[in-house]
């Protein structure tokens, strides 16, 4: 058995001040492997993105609590009090949806390398440059020399996330959190991204955290999938085998939504109601409210159990699995 | 025959850019919209396809060319029957929440056509904007709430309201369900469904995703820098693209069954600045098939197949079609 890369045990994450504090993480539990990329999915308010910026330190501790543990290559990432210990040296980086937002449009991409090396790194002058056109060229770019002197307007969009790339690349990163890292761009350069991505983690052994809503996306990128709900893991799994034989009624859900060529003419399943906002006090099943399998024995509080099943371990938060018929992908 | 519903007929939009220069946003495109269709208008960004939805609308100004609404350009019309046409043909924006007022309730922001247009007594308007906000779905103790009060499926849901209230003939929808989670998308589709049924809708459909234009459209129009390079009917155009470009933007499309990676044609770097178009065929610079005639010669959209055109010199060589009457 290898040693994960990143192992997450009971993660919670309260938001706002007592008694009006709110939880948006509920006992998150899950783990990287080196070399892994894994997809952590759900709706927009499902909680997808706040283990995320926990891990890489990125919440405000005057205006958030963190509880539970997580380590990355054996290092454990919290304190008691559960503050980052240091951001700035974790072997941990991030690429976010808008890379225009996430680029300083007042200095040049080089000067913005630059200053991740140098901080990252403690790489300095010529040894600075050198390090930042071997990572454009990494990433893709044309002509990096040119390109270091560009101001992020210049670019665009398919390249700014490049250049994103390679400021994290400059973190020497063993764990890359990409947050719907091509959810602003269009198709064709969303497959030169993923491409890229999947290329990056193989070549440099990185593992890659994948947050995304496109299920798409998820089964040409991913090995592993987390589905999220109501800030909950309700169910983690090999891709190939959740796609295709969902346990949980929220995943099954998520899939029957997708329009497709096949879907013309006919009406798309849906999933009644929304997400409960965080803060909202839960009886039973977190999704029972919203299910379509639901019934009485949902009404106790779920826990995550792994089924009974051969090969890779899949786990599920619901009752009723073995006993529900559900869609996957390729019904 | 009678003339289509809505037809574009040779039509380019420029704008002004700098001294003396001018952008060509969409450059003399050919496009027919018959009553009763859901047409699918797909492409990149910068492709020119938004600029085409408001250039029907009149947001854009068309360069050259005609606009014509049942056979007659919407250029003649007086103010009576631009009034009509207007009224007519209703838009959907992309971003539900900057298409709302955001001091307005949102009864008011759908009422606000009839306002305009002045029909009637306001309690007839608000009658009638009160049945468009229920047909949308939209609960009745919502619809004195402001946008941001709202989620964004609900906004949505009170933008589609808006366009209906002036029982419109045509809808065009613009990047309609991009901002939406999967499962918001797949209510608002089928409430799309729905009122195209009750209200007799014909929809124009502008998205980047395939997946949701082959699920809603009947034909669909593929765009690039400006032109249109391959036009079908969506089982023609998904069941066999007859243009590398196509081709491409199909192939790039995640799949959730898992198969598409093998598939993959990657188009190497961006879509070239419409300031410079390329020479010739515009998609040369980043087609995996280009010959040296490519760079020279501007191919014109051709029928290849019944009910499929397509603008490639090398449809013949590639897909084993032969363009018919190829007087180029």
């Amino acid at each position: 058995m290898v040693e994960p890369l990143l192992s997450v045990e009971r993660l919670d994450v309260f938001f706002g001040h007592a008694p009006r504090e709110v939880q948006a993480l509920h006992g998150v539990t899950f783990h990287v492997d080196p070399g892994e990329i894994v997809g952590l999915v759900g709706e927009s308010g499902s909680g997808k993105t706040v283990p995320s910026l926990a891990l890489a330190g990125l919440l405000d501790p005057r205006s958030s609590r963190v509880q539970g543990t997580a380590t990355l290559g054996g290092a454990p990432l919290f304190d008691r009090a559960g503050h980052h210990r240091d951001r700035r040296k974790t072997p941990l980086a991030m690429v976010f949806q808008e890379p225009m937002t996430a680029l300083d449009p007042v200095f040049t991409i080089g000067s913005q390398l630059e200053e991740t090396l140098r901080v990252r790194q403690g790489l300095k002058g010529k040894a600075a440059e050198r390090e930042s056109l071997d990572l454009l060229g990494q990433v893709g770019i044309s002509d990096p020399r040119a390109r270091m002197k560009a101001y992020p307007h210049e670019l665009s969009g398919g390249m700014r996330q490049r250049v994103m790339i390679a400021i994290a690349l400059a973190c020497a990163p063993q764990l890359l959190i990409a947050d719907e890292p091509t959810t602003a761009v269009d198709v064709t350069i969303q497959a030169q991204l993923l491409e890229l991505i999947k290329g990056l983690a193989r070549d440099r052994g990185m593992s890659v955290l994948f947050v995304t809503h496109d299920l798409g996306v998820v089964s040409e990128t991913c090995t592993r999938m987390i589905t999220m709900y109501a800030g909950r893991v309700v169910e983690q799994g090999p891709v190939g085998v959740v796609l295709d034989e969902p346990a949980h009624p929220y995943t099954a859900g998520l899939l029957a939504a997708l329009p497709s060529p096949e879907t013309r003419g006919h009406r798309l399943a849906t999933i009644p109601g929304r997400v409960p906002p965080p803060g909202q006090a839960i009886e039973g099943c977190v999704f029972a409210p919203r299910c379509p399998h639901e019934q009485p024995v949902c009404e106790t509080p779920q826990e995550l159990r792994r089924l009974a099943t051969a090969g890779q371990p899949h786990d599920v938060r619901c009752i009723r699995s073995e006993e529900i018929e559900l869609k996957g992908a390729r019904a | 025959m009678s003339a289509p519903l809505l037809e574009l007929r040779g039509v380019s939009v420029r704008y002004p850019v700098g001294w003396r220069r001018r952008l060509t946003a969409v450059d003399r495109i050919d496009l027919v919209i018959n009553e009763g269709e859901t047409l699918g208008l797909i492409g990149e960004s910068g492709s020119g396809k938004s600029t085409v939805a408001r250039a029907i609308v009149g947001l854009a100004p068309v360069s050259d060319g005609e606009v014509l609404w049942r056979g007659e350009p919407t250029s003649g019309f007086d103010k009576s029957r631009r009034r009509e046409f207007v009224e007519a043909v209703q838009m959907v924006f992309q971003d539900p929440h900057s298409a709302l007022d955001p001091r307005r309730t949102i009864l008011q922001s759908v009422r606000e056509p009839l306002d305009v247009m002045s029909h009637g007594a306001k309690s007839e308007r608000t009658e009638v904007a009160l049945k468009a906000l229920s047909d949308v779905g939209l609960p009745d103790h919502l619809v004195r709430r402001y946008p941001h009060q709202l989620s964004g499926g609900q906004k949505q849901r009170a933008n589609i309201a808006r366009a209906l209230v002036t029982r419109p003939k045509v809808l065009i929808c613009d990047e309609s369900v991009a901002a939406l989670d999967v499962a918001l998308q797949a209510e608002i589709l089928n409430l799309l469904q729905d009122l195209k049924a009750e209200y007799q809708l014909t929809i124009v459909f502008i998205s980047h995703d395939l997946s949701v234009v082959g699920h809603i459209a009947d034909r669909m129009s593929v765009m690039y820098l400006g032109r249109i390079v391959e036009r079908a009917t969506t089982e023609s155009m998904l069941g066999r693209p007859l243009h590398p470009y196509s081709e491409a933007l199909l192939s790039a499309q995640p799949l959730v069954s898992g198969d598409g990676a093998d598939r993959r044609i990657i188009l190497t770097g961006d879509i070239p600045s419409p300031l410079s178009p390329p020479s010739g065929c515009r998609f040369h610079t980043r087609c995996p098939h280009a010959v040296e005639r490519c760079t020279a010669q501007d191919p014109s959209l051709l029928e290849v197949r019944p009910d499929h055109q397509s603008a490639c010199l090398r449809v013949e060589e590639l897909y084993g079609v032969s363009a018919e009457g190829s007087a180029r």
